[in-house]
């Protein structure tokens, strides 16, 4: 009995600690977007950002073409500037999912990590999202890049 | 330009919405039609991943897409007619 009690207490506290623990802290997009660096010449750039913090423990590594760039954490976002071409965008938790998207020069894209359920753990998918709506999307997002 | 909203179909079960008043330029051609691209929406087509597309048209039929990165046609089941302009 004093197991129980003792469980109904400790659980959600370590589950809110995990919950916290688990979520990104930098500064937000819409603070440091207009300060950031710009694109160099001949490459785009390529917003990558999680809003959802259902699941939070299942934080994959983001690779684009099969080079881990950073990682799915929950209410965060980073950037990567590449030449303009092709590229494959993929996590792996119990399964691969991938997104192609092409690259032109100057351009920004954005990419959203949408998490589903899975069998054993929750699947997270990339998402090219258009613009306008990743603007919104993504403002309260904080910087989780280097 | 597009005069109404388009929904097309792939063989996955997903589907693609092309919205009314987007902008198209065409881009290429494969054997399957002309290859057109537009900057007003983005259009992805689902299955177990997630590819950028663009769409193909044959005659007045969007018969399917051109996705860049593979390289590869997929068709729309069914084709789909759209009304044209040249705006």
């Amino acid at each position: 009995m004093n197991s129980i009690k003792f469980l109904n207490s400790f659980l959600p506290a370590t589950l809110l600690a995990l919950t916290i623990t688990g979520c990104a802290s930098g500064p937000r997009y819409s603070a440091l977007h207009n300060s950031e660096s710009p694109v160099p010449a001949g490459e785009g750039r390529i917003y990558i950002y999680r809003t959802a913090h259902v699941g939070a423990a299942v934080q994959p590594k983001v690779k684009v073409n099969d080079e881990a760039v950073g990682s799915a954490v929950p209410g965060g976002y980073f950037f990567i500037d590449r030449p303009a071409g092709n590229y494959q965008i993929s996590t792996t938790t119990e399964v691969k999912r991938t997104l192609s998207l092409t690259l032109d020069p100057a351009q920004e894209r954005y990419v959203r990590l949408n998490i589903s359920f899975g069998f054993f753990v929750g699947h997270v998918w990339p998402e090219l999202i258009d613009n306008q709506v990743a603007e919104k999307d993504i403002k309260d997002c904080h910087f989780v890049g280097k | 330009m597009l005069h109404r909203n388009v929904t097309l179909h792939v063989s996955s079960g997903f589907s693609t919405l092309l919205k009314t008043g987007t902008r198209w330029t065409q881009v290429g051609r494969i054997a399957q039609g002309d290859v057109f691209r537009t900057k007003d929406q983005i259009v992805q087509v689902e299955a177990s991943n997630v590819y950028e597309a663009y769409v193909v048209l044959n005659g007045n039929n969007i018969v399917g897409f051109y996705l860049p990165v593979e390289r590869t046609f997929t068709a729309a089941s069914p084709p789909v007619v759209i009304e044209l302009d040249s705006q």
